[in-house]
């Protein structure tokens, strides 16, 4: 809650700084964008804590990569292993990603 | 400026080949341990002058260890299903895990590790010079 | 102390990113961008995922705001 009360706090000052004559609309605007932060902002406060173990990411898939991780990749540093051997596929993507990036960057930079 | 770049450059290199070997070991693996050390390319040819960075690692140099970075992973990945497993797999390809912990372990996840941090360095370096050069 | 920290931080993280939509000197706002880079690293630290921190401060503060200078280099520093 003391998050909210410090962002609501940021938020108020925002908005009296630019309270000055200003059209009704701006005014009836800055509610609602203050409203919709402080629906997610209470959003944020309802998730279960960082790091708690009754989250519902933490269900069996994780516990298996701590368990069976180490023995089935050899891999010590378990993030690593998720990344380049459970999740390989994705890292492959992420590197086509990076190539498609820089060929675009040459052929656009290049033509001239 | 250029003394101390000069300094400082070769350690920021072993840093990021460090973080780049280790990635199974330690925090850190190719993606990160590449922008490190792709970082410590565009830090020379910031402090001398772009000659001096097209020096270390030309153009065509960049542009074959980038297209190599992909293809070592797509081949990797091949190598397994030769072996006769699933694309990309590890341990059931055959790969030799060793003892856990060392630094030659964990099969092809070094391989695609140094293969990820080859392409993202030498992007960046690309990048850097494609942007700086450009169009005058 | 740890949460004071934190709430620290993160205060900064919203200053530093209203900053950059509100300046109108590009070069200015990419230093305040990454200045939120360096700050995003801390908090990456912070949430305990030290390999995004590596990326994050290499990439998000050191590269990017690299190629942003270069691109403001090359066209104008005024909005």
């Amino acid at each position: 809650m003391i998050y909210i009360f410090l962002l609501f706090l940021v938020i108020l000052t925002l908005f009296l700084r630019f309270f000055k004559g200003v059209e009704v609309k701006t005014i009836l605007t800055l509610y609602l964008l203050g409203l919709i932060i402080f629906l997610f902002s209470f959003t944020v406060a309802e998730m279960p804590p960082f790091g708690s173990p009754d989250n519902p990411a933490f269900n069996e898939v994780p516990q298996r990569y701590l368990e069976a991780g180490v023995a089935e990749t050899g891999a010590v540093n378990i993030v690593s292993s998720v990344i380049i051997d459970y999740r390989a596929f994705d890292t492959l993507g992420e590197a086509t990603v990076l190539f498609v990036a820089i060929a675009a960057v040459i052929a656009t930079l290049k033509s001239h | 400026m250029r003394i101390t770049s000069r300094l400082v450059t070769p350690f920021i290199q072993v840093y990021g080949i460090y973080v780049i070997l280790h990635g199974h070991l330690s925090p850190g693996g190719g993606f990160s341990g590449g922008a490190i050390f792709g970082a410590s390319l565009i830090l020379i040819a910031l402090s001398f002058n772009l000659e001096a960075g097209v020096k270390q690692i030309s153009h065509q140099t960049a542009s074959i260890l980038e297209s190599g970075g992909v293809l070592g992973f797509l081949l990797t990945g091949l190598v397994a299903i030769i072996f006769g497993g699933n694309y990309l797999a590890n341990q059931a390809a055959g790969f030799p895990i060793g003892q856990a912990g060392e630094l030659f372990s964990a099969g092809a996840i070094l391989i695609i590790t140094v293969f990820v941090g080859i392409k993202v360095a030498s992007t960046i370096v690309t990048l850097f010079y494609n942007i700086i050069e450009g169009e005058k | 102390m740890t949460e004071l920290l934190n709430v620290l931080l993160l205060l900064f993280l919203v200053v530093c990113a209203i900053g950059v939509a509100y300046i109108r000197d590009l070069l200015s706002a990419v230093i305040l961008f990454s200045s939120f880079g360096l700050i995003m690293a801390i908090i990456w630290q912070q949430l305990s995922a030290p390999d995004v921190a590596m990326v994050e401060a290499a990439l998000g503060t050191g590269v990017a705001t690299l190629l942003m200078i270069a691109a403001i280099s090359k066209t104008r520093r005024a909005e």
